[in-house]
C-alpha cells in the first residue's frame, strides 16, 4: 500500500509531461475547431504513453540501468549521440514553450506582459532545481497539480452532452478540412507522447530507488498517473468544445482566448483558476524537461547524476540544466508568442518520436537488459502503431501547415 | 569476455563507486609474437568524437591543442590491470581525483559554483 | 609495438582474400593468459542494414511480417586470421570456407 503513495512520481510525470502548455493549447484548439470529435486522439495518445511509462519503469527496475545507459551500451556511442542530440534539441524548444506558459500565466494574473516575467520565472525554476531534492519536487508539484482538477469540475458544472463525448472517444473522420484536422491530431499526439516524459520517469524510478518489489506498483502508478493527465486534458477539450463554437470562435489565435475557458463555469474566478493551473503545470514541465536534459547528458557520458545530490557533488549535471534554462528563456524574453512556440514544438516532438522511442523499444525486447520482463506483443504492437501513425501524419501535415500559414 | 558487449560504452566507477565516465575506447597493443594484448581503457570526449567522425575529431583536436598552447594532451587511459570487476559497471582501482573528469568537475566547483550562492554548501 | 584502437574497427567491413566485402566486425572475444588478456576471436555479422536489423528481436519480427525470413549469418574468425593493420580495410588471411559460423 505504501508503494502506492509513490503514485506522486506518476502524477508529476503526468503533470509535467502530459498536462502542460502543449496539451492545454492543442486540446483547446481541437475542441474549438472540431468539437468533441478529436477526443480519440487523447485516448490513443494516453494508451501509448501508459505503455511507454510502464515500460520505462520496468526497465529501470529490471536492469538497474537508465534508458540512456542502455542505449549507449547496446547501440554504441554513435547512435547514442545521434538520438540524444535530436531529443535534446526538441526538448529545448519544449522548455522554451513551458517557460512561456508560466510567464503567460503570470500575465493573466497580474496584467504585466509575459516577457517581463520570463527571467524571474526561469530563475525560480532554477532555484528549485538547485536547492531542492527529487522528492521535494516530485511531491510538491504533484500536490499543487491537483488544482488542475478544476478543469474537470468545470466540465461537470457546465453539464456537457455525454452522448457526444462518448462518440468522440472513438476515431472519427472530420467533416471539414481534413488536413488541418490531421495537424491538430498530430499536435495532440506530440503533446501527449513526449520522449522526455519516459526518460524522466525511469530516472525518477532510480532516484526513488525502486527495487524488484515495485513491478506491480509501477504498473498501477503508470496507469493512474497517466489517466490523471488524460482526464484533465479531455476536460480541456470538452470545455473548449462547449464554449468556443457557440461564441463563433473556431480558430484559436492567442492564449488570451484559451484563458477564458473556465470563466463560464466559475465566473471571474475562472481566469484566476486557469492561470494558476497553467502556471503550476508549466512549472512542473519546466522542472521535468530541465532534469530530463541533465539526465540525458550526464547519464550518457557517465558522470555522477542525481537531483538528490547537492550541486557540489555533481557540478556538471547541475550546469546542464542551468545552461538549458538560460538558452530556453531567450525566445520568451525577446517576446516570441508562447502559443506559436508551443504548437511548433509539439509538431516537432511528433516528428522526433521514432528517434526517441525505437531504440528504447528494442531495449525492452532484449533479454540481456530486462531478462524475463520483456515486452509482450501487445505492448510492442500498440507503441509501434501509434508512434508510426504520429510520425507519418506529422511528416505529411507539418510542412503543409507551415506553408499554409 | 566479449569486449564490445561487456566493456565498451560501459560505466566506469572508481574505488568508492563514484562514476568517472564511460569506456569510450579500448587500446590493443601487438606483442612480439603477433598476439594482441588488451592494454588500456580510453576515456575522453576526443576519443568519442573520433568514433563519430574523423574530420570532426581532427578539427576538435586542433582546437583543444590550441587551447592548451600546443602542449600535447594525451587522452586519459586506464591500464587494463587496474580493472577489479566487470559486471554491471566496470570497477577500477583508481581514485576519482586522478581522472580528468573529476578534475573538470573540481574546476567547475572552484570557478563557477563558488560564485553561485549555495554552490559549495 | 603498435597500438590499435578497437572502437574504430567496430562496424567496419571485412574483406575476403579476393577483396570482396563479406561481413562486418561486430564483436571481439578475449581470454586471459598469464596476467594479461589477449584477443582470441573476432565475430563478424551481417553486411546489410536490413540484415543487421533482423538481428534484433523486434526487427526480426517486423521483417518477418514483410516476408524476410532469413536470419543473418555470422562468422567466427580466429585472432590470427584477420589482418587489422589497415583500420579501414580489414582483410581475412584465410578463405571464408575455413571459418566457423555461429548459430544465429
Amino acid at each position: 500500500m505504501k508503494k502506492l503513495l509513490q503514485v506522486s512520481l506518476g502524477i508529476i510525470t503526468s503533470i509535467g509531461g502530459f498536462l502542460e502548455t502543449g496539451n492545454i493549447a492543442t486540446s483547446s484548439q481541437a475542441g474549438a475547431a472540431y468539437g468533441y470529435t478529436p477526443l480519440w486522439a487523447i485516448v490513443l495518445g494516453t494508451i501509448c504513453v501508459i505503455f511507454l511509462v510502464e515500460m520505462s519503469g520496468r526497465f529501470a527496475i529490471a536492469s538497474h540501468y537508465t534508458i540512456v545507459d542502455g542505449i549507449r551500451d547496446r547501440f554504441g556511442s554513435n547512435i547514442f549521440l545521434l538520438t540524444i542530440s535530436i531529443v535534446f534539441v526538441v526538448n529545448l524548444l519544449v522548455l522554451a514553450a513551458e517557460i512561456g506558459g508560466i510567464s503567460l500565466a503570470l500575465q493573466f494574473l497580474t496584467g504585466v506582459k509575459f516577457p517581463w516575467w520570463s527571467l524571474p520565472v526561469t530563475f525560480m525554476a532554477w532555484l528549485l532545481l538547485w536547492r531542492g531534492t527529487f522528492g521535494l519536487i516530485e511531491n510538491g508539484i504533484s500536490a499543487l497539480g491537483l488544482l488542475a482538477l478544476s478543469f474537470v469540475v468545470a466540465v461537470f458544472v457546465m453539464d456537457p452532452p455525454w452522448g457526444e463525448i462518448a462518440k468522440g472517444l472513438l476515431p472519427t473522420l472530420p467533416s471539414k478540412d481534413p488536413l488541418h484536422y490531421s495537424f491538430i491530431v498530430v499536435g495532440i499526439l506530440g503533446a501527449v507522447i513526449s520522449p522526455y516524459l519516459f526518460y524522466f520517469y525511469s530516472s525518477g524510478a532510480l532516484e526513488d530507488e525502486w527495487d524488484k518489489s515495485y513491478f506491480g506498483a509501477n504498473r498501477a502508478i503508470a496507469i493512474l498517473g497517466m489517466s490523471f493527465g488524460a482526464i484533465i486534458t479531455a476536460a480541456v477539450m470538452v470545455s473548449a468544445a462547449m464554449i468556443y463554437p457557440s461564441s463563433g470562435i473556431e480558430d484559436i489565435e492567442g492564449y488570451e482566448q484559451i484563458a477564458m475557458i473556465l470563466t463560464p463555469a466559475f465566473g471571474k474566478w475562472g481566469l484566476y483558476l486557469f492561470a494558476i493551473s497553467l502556471g503550476i503545470t508549466c512549472l512542473g514541465a519546466t522542472l521535468e524537461v530541465s532534469l530530463a536534459q541533465a539526465y540525458l547528458v550526464a547519464q550518457g557520458f557517465g558522470w555522477n547524476w542525481s537531483e538528490n545530490m547537492k550541486p557540489k557533488e555533481n557540478p556538471a549535471f547541475c550546469l546542464v540544466y542551468t545552461a538549458c534554462l538560460m538558452i530556453a528563456v531567450i525566445p520568451i524574453v525577446i517576446g516570441v508568442d508562447p502559443l506559436r512556440i508551443t504548437i511548433f514544438s509539439m509538431a516537432l516532438s511528433a516528428l522526433s518520436l521514432p528517434f526517441g522511442v525505437v531504440p528504447f523499444l528494442i531495449l525492452m525486447n532484449d533479454p540481456t537488459y530486462v531478462g524475463k520482463h520483456r515486452n509482450g506483443w501487445i505492448s510492442n504492437a500498440a507503441v509501434i502503431f501509434i508512434v508510426a501513425m504520429a510520425f507519418v501524419l506529422s511528416i505529411v501535415t507539418t510542412p503543409l501547415e507551415i506553408l499554409g500559414g | 569476455m566479449y569486449l564490445v558487449r561487456d566493456i565498451l560504452d560501459k560505466q566506469v566507477v572508481d574505488r568508492k563507486q563514484a562514476r568517472i565516465g564511460k569506456v569510450d575506447g579500448i587500446v590493443l597493443t601487438t606483442e612480439n609474437d603477433g598476439r594482441l594484448k588488451i592494454s588500456f581503457l580510453e576515456m575522453g570526449h576526443l576519443t568519442l568524437m573520433r568514433r563519430l567522425s574523423p574530420r570532426l575529431y581532427r578539427w576538435l583536436l586542433a582546437l583543444s591543442q590550441r587551447a592548451r598552447a600546443g602542449r600535447d594532451r594525451c587522452p586519459y587511459r586506464i591500464p587494463w590491470s587496474k580493472i577489479t570487476d566487470a559486471g554491471v559497471d566496470i570497477q577500477v582501482d583508481i581514485d576519482d581525483s586522478d581522472t580528468p573528469l573529476e578534475q573538470t568537475q573540481e574546476w567547475l566547483r572552484q570557478h563557477i559554483l563558488r560564485r553561485i550562492p549555495g554552490g559549495l554548501s | 609495438m603498435t597500438e590499435i584502437h578497437l572502437e574504430l574497427l567496430l562496424g567496419m567491413k571485412v574483406h575476403d582474400l579476393n577483396g570482396k566485402p563479406i561481413a562486418r566486425l561486430e564483436e571481439i572475444k578475449a581470454e586471459a593468459a598469464e596476467e594479461d588478456f589477449f584477443v582470441v576471436e573476432y565475430h563478424l555479422g551481417a553486411l546489410g542494414l536490413l540484415e543487421r536489423l533482423s538481428a534484433t528481436t523486434i526487427g526480426s519480427v517486423m521483417l518477418r511480417l514483410f516476408g524476410f525470413a532469413e536470419r543473418p549469418t555470422s562468422y567466427i574468425v580466429p585472432w590470427d586470421k584477420l589482418d587489422i593493420g589497415n583500420s579501414t580495410h580489414l582483410k581475412l588471411r584465410c578463405t571464408v570456407a575455413e571459418l566457423r559460423t555461429s548459430a544465429p
